[in-house]
């Protein structure tokens, strides 16, 4: 944006005139982005808010009432509430805590140029990119308890081996974790191998020359060059797994029980299964307030 | 190394086996590698079925009219945002930051409603409009990175000359730009072709793209592996292929598409 120094006060009319002018056409090639941000993300929260102080409810006909804070005390202060959103920060957590270290890893292996790296970059594309539904759908395949992928490798480390990770609230959130790990860990990678091969390797030789051993070049040199990439894949992953749906839905669903059934689920089931569009109001609203230090977080390491 | 990449592929792999299998083989434990006899059947059975073809007719139209959208905003858009100073661009710059990190459920409840009234829900337009709200961003973060990189000299002397700013954009900066419209294409059609939450939301049975379809086979007691692997395959085909060819410019958007640059 700072194509142009900002001229002063003094600037002669023209040119304060011409700035202006192009100012106003600039104005003119954003607004259709403009129009239709405003209309799909910054309209859509308004209403949300207003609607979740109302009893809007698509089963019952009639204009909703305004009901002031209910939908709060009966929607986002309760231990369901509470439930959900410890389940989301565990999937966050967790799945950070596995797709960093191994990110990193393979990260260090694709930065050292041998051949027949690129047809690896190429293998480590296709998890990320694919359809989540579809990923989804392909683990609850998989990790069938009866006929499952899963099953089949346990039986190879023990015969008897009958895993039912479907089954047990630890089981099927890590196998969230997982899932999430086998289809987020390329984008951790090609993005901390951007960072790493960004790392001039003067940086490096010089500390070859002064003796520096391999772990105080990976802690002085390495890290702070890729802090600014790693701190852009933390609170993007971060952000990411905080909104995830598709995999949860398809995997899980939820279960068993409410075992994974995390912010987004809650305030899709609240809306779209039992139409409380009042009340899953609150929750989003809940949700927004909550993404607001990811939100900061962002517009500091994306420079927006 | 090879570890990771059997491990990227192998569930893949196991899934396009089980779908050539029949019924009886794909419900077998344990299970067999390679299937016994290839059966094509869980294909044919879906391309004979209306519902699928309705479903890949809305996922296709969907993703070519947002893919095509959202270039054609978002790329006048992040003109103005590198180049012009413009006027708003604060709040737009705002909303993107907004649309990266909050869920897209929160937009999507009071918007579930608000489509109703405006006899929308359930409908293509719908989907388009709000696939594109949502992928504006990303496109705009990717062609901002790459106008940044472009020396403003050219576009001055074509300014001297007398060019408008449209000229300029069209004549000057649209053909240097090519790459990078690519990049934003192939994420913006893949991101299309992924999407579930939005359609699973605003659409109903008319407007249904096959992400949502092929979600109904988890509701359903028992659920039919062979016809399911196979559903599961053919969306994830054109993905595959896009990313195998277009390796280079998917890489070149990831970190493009994160920040401003």
């Amino acid at each position: 944006m700072a194509t142009t120094p900002a001229a002063g006060e003094s600037a002669p009319p023209r040119r304060r005139l011409q700035r202006r002018g192009r100012r106003l056409s600039g104005l003119a090639f954003l607004s259709p982005a403009l129009a239709i941000l405003l209309i799909v993300i910054a309209l859509p929260m308004a209403v949300g808010l207003y609607q979740s102080f109302t009893d809007m409810a698509l089963t019952r006909p009639g204009a909703p009432d305004l009901v002031g804070l209910k939908n709060y005390q009966s929607r986002v202060l309760t231990s369901t509430f509470a439930r959900a959103a410890g389940v989301t920060a565990s999937i966050m957590v967790l799945s950070l805590a596995v797709q960093l270290p191994i990110g990193y890893y393979l990260a260090l292996g694709l930065s050292r140029r041998i051949p027949g790296t690129s047809l690896f970059r190429t293998i480590l594309t296709i998890p990320m990119m694919l359809t989540p539904v579809a990923v989804g759908l392909m683990w609850r395949f998989l990790s069938d308890p009866d006929l499952g992928f899963i099953r089949w490798i346990a039986s190879l480390v023990e015969r008897s081996a009958h895993p039912n990770l479907l089954g047990s609230p630890t089981g099927a959130l890590l196998l969230i974790v997982g899932v999430s790990a086998w289809s987020h860990i390329p984008f951790v990678t090609l993005m901390l191998l951007a960072g790493l091969l960004g790392v001039p390797d003067e940086l490096y030789e010089a500390a070859e020359v002064d003796g520096a051993d391999r772990w105080r070049q990976r802690w002085h040199i390495t890290l702070p060059g890729i802090a600014p990439v790693l701190l852009i894949v933390c609170v993007m992953r971060l952000a990411g797994d905080y909104r995830m749906f598709d995999l949860v839905y398809t995997v899980t669903n939820g279960g068993p029980g409410s075992s994974t059934r995390n912010l987004s689920m809650l305030a899709y089931f609240e809306g779209l299964q039992y139409y409380q569009i009042g009340r899953a109001c609150a929750i989003a609203m809940a949700m927004a307030v909550l993404a607001l230090p990811a939100f900061f977080a962002y517009r500091k390491v994306a420079k927006l | 190394m090879g570890l990771a990449a059997v491990i990227s592929l192998a569930p893949v792999l196991w899934t396009v086996s089980t779908s050539f299998k029949n019924q009886l083989e794909a419900q077998r434990y344990p299970p067999s590698l390679l299937p016994q006899q290839v059966k094509l059947s869980n294909y044919t059975d879906l391309f004979t079925d209306s519902d699928f073809h309705a479903a890949a007719v809305t996922s296709i139209i969907v993703t070519v009219c947002v893919t095509v959208l959202v270039l054609a905003v978002a790329f006048p858009c992040a003109y103005a945002l590198v180049r012009l100073n413009a006027y708003g661009s604060k709040l737009v710059l705002l909303l993107i930051a907004l649309a990266q990190t909050v869920p897209a459920i929160v937009v999507l409840i009071p918007l579930y409603s608000t489509v109703a009234k405006f006899h929308l829900y359930d409908t293509r337009t719908a989907l388009v409009l709000v696939y594109t709200g949502l992928l504006i961003p990303f496109s705009t973060l990717v062609l901002m990175g790459f106008i940044r990189s472009v020396p403003v000299e050219i576009e001055d002397a074509a300014l001297v000359d007398g060019c408008g700013r449209l000229k300029v954009l069209l004549w000057i900066v649209l053909p240097m730009a090519r790459p990078a419209l690519a990049t934003a294409a192939v994420f913006t059609a893949i991101y299309a072709w992924n999407e579930f939450l939005i359609a699973a939301v605003l659409g109903g049975e008319r407007a249904r793209p096959l992400t949502v379809l092929i979600s109904h086979f988890v509701s359903q007691k028992t659920i039919l592996w062979g016809p399911m692997t196979a559903a599961v395959c053919l969306v994830l085909l054109p993905v595959v292929v896009v990313v195998v060819l277009l390796q280079r410019q998917l890489v070149a958007g990831l970190a493009a598409g994160a920040t401003k640059g």
